[in-house]
């Protein structure tokens, strides 16, 4: 189990890889429909999405009672249908605040080619 | 002062589920109203982040997806979005910043859930 003293600032915890398929796409348009106009890029709806998936890919096992309490994310390209978006997930920080354990997390997403597609910082109150 | 173009979602059980499967997040507080039952919440809530992508098509609806393919968000999300919410996502330009809008997402009660700001 990953808990709040088992977290290390700085430390790496893992890679995700998602493709960008048409499988993927037709999931995101059952809920949102009107971003189907935005292909064949990723819309940018779908960052937070993505990012989600891989974190809970790779950042595992979490003890229960984990609050998402802040995000940031950068932008710096859009995917295209066919990409592979490769995650690289750190700790970046942690910290104890008003009785609550926050844990802060790094994201770098890239495409096949290396290219940086976006990055992003979440912090999340820690359950255990 | 510019403002973004509205987005909204109505939320229940099977945007709850379909956002679920899409990030994989099978969090019983979000999809076990049995389990939910006996949480603070009273009744399973929304992904926060389900939430945080109407902002994303708030703008991408207002300034289009090349302008957003730079953008830099920084949101805090401040309560629960319950099964039943009828979620807004929408902004104002900010007056310090022109290239800065203060963002936010609230319910059909007006309790904003998410809030932020969004840099192009």
């Amino acid at each position: 189990m990953l808990t709040f003293d088992k977290l290390t600032p700085g430390d790496g915890l893992g890679t995700n890889i998602q493709l960008f398929s048409d499988e993927v796409i037709a999931e995101w348009l059952d809920l949102f429909p009107e971003d189907e106009s935005l292909l064949p890029n990723l819309p940018p709806s779908m960052i937070s999405a993505i990012t989600m998936r891989a974190f809970l890919a790779t950042v595992q096992p979490r003890p229960k009672g984990n609050i998402h309490g802040t995000q940031e994310f950068s932008v710096h390209k859009l995917p295209k249908l066919g990409d592979e978006i490769t995650t690289n997930i750190s700790c970046k920080d942690k910290e104890t605040r008003k009785n609550n354990n926050w844990v802060y997390f790094e994201t770098h997403s890239h495409d096949q080619d290396g290219v940086l597609l976006f990055t992003g910082s979440m912090g999340i109150i820690w359950g255990g | 002062m510019q403002k973004l173009v509205e987005s909204r979602l109505a939320v229940d059980h099977a945007a709850i589920a379909k956002y679920a499967k899409i990030t994989n997040d099978y969090n019983p507080i979000h999809i076990d109203p049995e389990f939910a039952k006996k949480t603070p919440f009273g009744d399973v809530i929304a992904h926060g982040t389900m939430s945080l992508s109407l902002i994303w098509q708030s703008a991408t609806r207002t300034f289009g997806a090349e302008a957003v393919s730079a953008a830099k968000l920084n949101v805090r999300f401040s309560k629960p979005v319950r099964n039943g919410d009828t979620v807004t996502a929408g902004g104002s330009q900010s007056a310090e910043d022109p290239n800065r809008y203060d963002v936010f997402v609230k319910t059909q009660n007006d309790d904003v859930v998410i809030k932020g700001w969004l840099e192009l």
